[in-house]
C-alpha cells in the first residue's frame, strides 16, 4: 500500500496536470474544441492513473494476468458504458460518450483491480505466515546450529564484527535450503 | 510461466483490446451522427496520444514496485 501510495504521487500529480490541463484548453479553445476539453482532460487522467498506478503495480507484483486485465478492463467497460449510454439512456452525443466512457467507468475498473489485488495480497500473506509457524522451532534451532560451527572462525574487531554479523544472518537464512554455509559447516 | 505461455496470454489480451476497440468504433459509427462522430474520434486520440506517452510509467512503477524489496534487504 506504501508502495502504492508512492507511485500514486506521479500519477496523481500527472492526473491532476492533465485535468488543470482540460481547464486551461477549455478557456482557450474555441468551438468544438472547447466543448470536449474538459472531458478529454478527465479521461487523460483517468488513463495516467491506470497506466501508471494500477498496471505498473500489478506487473511489478509479477500478477501478469492482473496487469493484462488491468490494460483491458478499462476500454472494456467504456464500451458498455458507451452502450448504455446510447441504448438505455438516450444520450447520443460525445461529451456525454466522453464522460461516461473514461472517467466514472475507468475508476469502476481500478476499484475492481485494486479490490482483486488487495484481497489477494491479503489471502497470500495469512498462507504464508500459516505455513511457517510450526516450522519456526526447527528453523531457530537450525540456526543456531550453523552459527555455532562458524562462529570460531570469523574475524574480529568493530568494522569485521559487522560484516560478521551479516554473514550470520544469511547464514541463520540459508540453513533451510541447500547452501555453501552447510557444506562448510559439514553438516 | 514460461516466456512462450506467457507471450500467448499476452496476445490474447492484446486480441481482445483490439476486439473492444474496433467495438467501440463501430459502435460509435453507427450511433452518432457525421459531426459528433468526428468530435467524438477527436477527443478519443488526444486520450491515445496521452496514453502512449504516459506508457513508460508503467514500467517506472513496475521497477519500483520490483526492486524496492531488494534493496531495503
Amino acid at each position: 500500500m506504501r508502495r502504492l501510495a508512492n507511485g500514486g504521487v506521479l500519477g496523481g500529480g500527472l492526473g491532476l496536470l492533465a485535468i488543470g490541463g482540460g481547464l486551461v484548453a477549455g478557456s482557450w479553445f474555441a468551438g468544438e474544441a472547447r466543448q470536449e476539453a474538459l472531458a478529454v482532460g478527465t479521461a487523460c487522467a483517468a488513463v495516467v492513473v491506470n497506466s501508471a498506478l494500477v498496471a505498473g503495480v500489478f506487473l511489478g507484483r509479477e500478477a501478469f494476468v492482473r496487469y493484462n486485465l488491468a490494460l483491458v478492463f478499462p476500454p472494456l467497460f467504456a464500451l458498455a458504458a458507451i452502450a448504455a449510454a446510447f441504448f438505455v439512456f438516450g444520450q447520443r452525443t460525445p461529451s456525454a460518450a466522453l464522460w461516461r466512457v473514461r472517467w466514472r467507468l475507468v475508476l469502476a475498473a481500478i476499484a475492481v483491480l485494486l479490490l482483486s489485488g488487495g484481497a489477494s495480497g491479503l489471502w497470500g500473506a495469512r498462507r504464508s505466515r500459516r505455513r511457517w509457524r510450526p516450522r519456526s522451532g526447527v528453523f531457530c534451532a537450525a540456526g543456531r546450529g550453523g552459527e555455532r560451527d562458524f562462529v570460531p572462525e570469523l574475524p574480529r574487531g568493530p568494522v569485521r564484527g559487522l560484516r560478521h554479523f551479516g554473514r550470520a544472518k544469511r547464514a541463520w537464512r540459508c540453513t533451510r535450503s541447500r547452501c555453501t554455509w552447510r557444506s562448510r559447516c559439514g553438516r | 510461466m514460461s516466456i512462450a505461455f506467457g507471450g500467448i496470454v499476452a496476445l490474447f489480451f492484446r486480441g481482445l483490446n483490439l476486439v473492444v476497440a474496433l467495438g467501440l468504433v463501430a459502435l460509435c459509427s453507427y450511433e452518432l451522427e457525421k459531426g459528433d462522430y468526428g468530435r467524438f474520434v477527436l477527443g478519443l486520440t488526444f486520450v491515445g496520444i496521452v496514453n502512449a506517452a504516459t506508457g513508460g510509467l508503467t514500467a517506472a512503477t513496475a521497477y519500483q514496485v520490483a526492486n524496492r524489496a531488494a534493496a531495503a534487504g
